[in-house]
């Protein structure tokens, strides 16, 4: 296992060093000047010149390229070209929301999606199977700001039990405001988890040892829960942690629509801004969680199915 | 209970004249509504429009802004919109801007200047900073040299180039030398860059420090910033201006999408919510309690034409797309009406000439300027807009469909706002562009910073991206720099007006308006055309 964990970290390194040279290129590729951007359009070309002098853009772009990566291995990403702040500090607070939100939102998709995944497998092609599959349908097709605009309308302006946006003060205040687009990520989320969960739990209800199962006379309700649900969840599990990787960095709509500062947001208005520390400080840290998403998912494997080694 | 006891004494508040140079009773501060008050004269007696009613002290105003107040609230370093406004809340310039054209007195109660027009001598009023010291000769010595340097104020020193020294010349007098006449000077000591800043504070800790922790003489102190978030301002208890701020808080709120700010307002957690989209102001001046403000403001919209890029540099061609152009049409079906057609290449600034004819939507005009022109059989025409503003490529979708009458085959090309920019002002970018009217504003109230930028081409944006050169004009702006007296300054910009619309660097469409929700209860609230809202006069009823 230890050795497994230190063979993972080992082959993370070439692909983060990838992806953190990838971003730097593009970005740098991509046509717009931070320095332009930031003086606005009055910006006249001695104080263009200026300002590349002051933000070290002048240098050649290995140098560049040396100076962030050194300066990662220490866990100094440099200061933000556009909000003058330290970008530790900018990603930390704003990576804080994000992952409150989805963690909050992947306990919503867990909840709405294992129960009616369960009904629907258990009831095949019946109606309660169609409902469902129709529900799951209609809410992951619908775009998530529109979802999230409807929920505000219902749940804010027309019961007024809930915030319309923002992310509210206090750990509380923070829950509370986060309901509402945890709510519209999870319903993004619950259908994939229901559509592969189904599946899964179709297929293992075929199986020969359910079958034995039955025959022994087990209580239905621990055949479900002990032996399918354990042994359909893991395509699931796979499906899950590929969304949360994306999410990450995905969730600029909804963050946009409910006023959150997360680290989706952050990014396009760094992308906008031509925010190069920023903009490279997220991507790496993006790429390892995507990397740490995947360990663990894999992990997880391991204890979900002991056939699995590691 | 200090909503109850200023009320009683809002009553004994009378408004009597000349406000705007009275001297108030300094060193006394206003810890609470008990300060200056009753003797104290009222500001806003100027003002003919005024909402009936006494001002009364108390209330938080919520504000759900389109902008995040980033990076820091520091006058001098690169601030955007989103902070600059908010600046406007904390600092005092010398001199100041209102709703108006003209300068009005802010930490200068009066000035002179000579004959020559070469030296200014301000006299300032008795007031302190935030932090309870009093703002001296030293300070705005200071902080106007701070201004006027390239290597600290990068952004905008170059407002300030003609100063060659200040000079203190008692503890409340300042003269500041220039080294050429500049008749808008005055004009650009009101830019927010030339905020007299506490120069102690600003050694003590830092300049990046002080984006964090703001000190001004203005109206309000910041109480909290969180990036992303919000911004919350308290009173300064220290403000000259005795009576105000009549707000015992304002919470700006950072509400990117327009439709949750509408729904913010909609909803009551915010009072004031600004950047209403065009197609929900009727929506929401239907609700009880709130109404729409539709202000002016030195923001316009044009498509920019490149006249380096042939056919372009043919100004019949140039002036059939400007014939060729339905404003009115494309102002009412795209901006619901909200704007008003322009007849000119700049926004309507300090001597902006009313009385000049935009082009009419003529198409016989245009196909006989076209037949005329370079390319009687037409041409395509490379259109570059920023692919993520839905307003603007809806109107680049109705040019197409326009200018395909007069021959000309418009490719319209989406491209990511900062990207198209700056290709755009170093050439190479598409024949013509448009961006949001948002990315076109001036600083100032005079015409000489945008005209300069927009029309000259040794300015350093090549004329905005259009390499328009008329050395006549170009020399028309110096003259006008150097020209004091403002009937002839007003002169020389009309014909500028005239002499750039004729010869269609761009093709103008409309000049701006700001769109912003207020509730009811919120008086006095305005929007500047300059961008900013006087918050200091802002009061809420019951």
């Amino acid at each position: 296992m230890g050795a497994y964990l230190l063979r993972r970290a080992v082959q993370a390194i070439p692909v983060l060093i990838g992806i953190s040279l990838a971003a730097f290129l593009l970005i740098h590729l991509v046509p717009g000047d931070p320095a332009r951007i930031l003086l606005g359009a009055q910006a006249t070309p001695k104080a263009v010149a200026t300002l590349h002098e002051q933000l070290g853009l002048d240098r050649p772009l290995p140098t560049q390229y040396l100076n962030f990566i050194t300066g990662a291995v220490h866990f100094e990403f440099g200061e933000s070209l556009s909000q003058k702040v330290g970008v530790g500090k900018l990603i930390g607070t704003r990576a804080e929301v994000t992952l409150l939100l989805l963690m909050m939102a992947t306990l919503l998709s867990i909840t709405i999606a294992v129960p009616l995944a369960v009904a629907a497998a258990l009831r095949r092609n019946r109606p309660v199977d169609h409902s469902i599959r129709l529900f799951s349908m209609f809410t992951f097709a619908m775009p998530s700001f529109l979802l999230g605009l409807l929920l505000i309308l219902f749940f804010s302006l027309k019961l007024k039990w809930l915030p319309t946006s923002g992310y509210g003060s206090g750990f509380g205040g923070h829950l509370r405001a986060l309901i509402l687009p945890a709510l519209t990520v999870g319903l993004y989320l619950a259908p994939i988890l229901l559509r592969t969960l189904r599946i899964g739990i179709i297929d293992t209800l075929g199986t020969e040892y359910i079958e034995a199962a039955r025959a022994r006379g087990l209580a239905r309700r621990l055949i479900i829960f002990k032996h399918v649900l354990k042994n359909s969840v893991i395509p699931t599990v796979t499906v899950l942690g590929l969304n949360i990787g994306f999410l990450l960095s995905g969730l600029v709509v909804i963050e946009n629509v409910f006023s959150l500062p997360g680290l989706g947001s952050e990014l396009v208005t760094a992308i906008g801004n031509r925010d190069y520390p920023t903009i490279q400080a997220l991507t790496l840290v993006f790429g390892v969680s995507v990397v740490a998403i995947n360990l663990l998912t894999d992990l997880l494997y391991s204890y979900l199915d002991p056939r699995v080694r590691l | 209970m200090v909503l109850v006891l200023s009320i009683a004494l809002g009553v004994t508040v009378t408004a009597c004249g000349g406000s705007s140079s009275t001297e108030s009773t300094g060193g006394e501060s206003a810890e609470s509504s008990e300060g200056g008050g009753a003797s104290e004269s009222k500001e806003a007696a100027e003002g003919s429009e005024e909402t009936p009613g006494t001002p009364v002290k108390g209330g938080v105003l919520t504000f759900a802004r389109s902008e995040d107040t980033s990076p820091g609230l520091n006058p001098i370093g690169l601030p955007t919109n989103g902070s600059i406004f908010v600046m406007q809340q904390i600092f005092d310039q010398l001199v100041e801007t209102e709703g108006d054209k003209e300068v009005h007195p802010g930490l200068a109660r009066s000035w002179e200047s000579s004959k020559d027009g070469l030296h200014w001598t301000f006299h300032l009023r008795e007031a302190e900073f935030s932090n309870g010291e009093p703002v001296t000769a030293e300070d705005v010595k200071w902080s106007i040299e701070c201004f006027a340097n390239p290597k600290i104020d990068v952004s905008y020193a170059f407002l300030a180039e003609s100063i060659k020294d200040v000079k203190i010349d008692d503890p409340k007098t300042v003269t500041i030398d220039l080294k050429k006449v500049d008749a808008p000077f005055l004009y650009n000591l009101a830019v927010y860059a030339a905020a007299i800043r506490p120069k102690k504070v600003v050694e003590e800790i830092g300049e990046k420090e002080f984006a964090q922790h703001p000190v001004g003489s203005g109206p309000f102190m910041l109480k909290q910033m969180v990036v992303g978030q919000q911004t919350s301002l308290v009173p300064n208890p220290h403000y000259w201006r005795k009576n105000e701020p009549y707000l015992e808080e304002v919470v700006f709120q950072y509400v990117p999408d327009a439709n949750t700010r509408v729904l913010k307002v909609t909803s009551g957690e915010a009072q004031v919510a600004n950047e209403i989209p065009y197609n929900q102001v009727e929506q929401l001046n239907e609700a009880e309690g709130l109404e729409v403000q539709v202000q002016d403001t030195y923001s316009w919209s044009s498509v920019f034409l490149n006249q380096t890029k042939p056919p372009l540099e043919d100004e019949k061609i140039r002036q059939a797309l400007n014939y060729a152009t339905p404003k009115e049409a494309i102002l009412e079906s795209v901006f619901h009406g909200f704007g008003e057609v322009s007849n000119s290449n700049t926004p309507k600034l300090k001597f902006w000439d009313s009385s000049v004819q935009p082009y009419p939507y003529d198409l016989e005009k245009a196909e006989e300027l076209m037949a005329e022109s370079s390319q009687p059989n037409g041409f395509k025409l490379e259109l570059w807009v920023p692919g993520g503003e839905p307003a603007v490529v809806q109107t680049a979708e109705i040019l197409k469909q326009e200018w395909a009458k007069i021959g000309v085959n418009v490719d319209i090309v989406p491209k990511e706002t900062s990207a198209l920019i700056s290709a755009w002002i170093e050439g190479k970018g598409g024949m013509a562009a448009t961006w949001s009217p948002l990315g076109n504003s001036s600083d100032t109230i005079t015409d000489d910073e945008i005209v300069g930028l927009i029309l000259n081409p040794d300015a350093g944006l090549h004329s905005n991206g259009t390499y328009y050169d008329n050395p006549k004009v170009t020399k028309m702006m110096t003259e006008a720099r150097e020209t004091l007296d403002e009937n002839e300054r007003a002169q020389i910009f009309s014909e500028i007006q005239q002499i750039a619309l004729n010869e269609a660097p761009s093709v103008p469409l409309f000049f701006t308006k700001s769109l912003t929700a207020v509730h009811d209860e919120v008086k006095d609230f305005s929007t500047f055309p300059i961008g900013w809202w006087p918050l200091r006069e802002v009061w809420m009823e019951g």
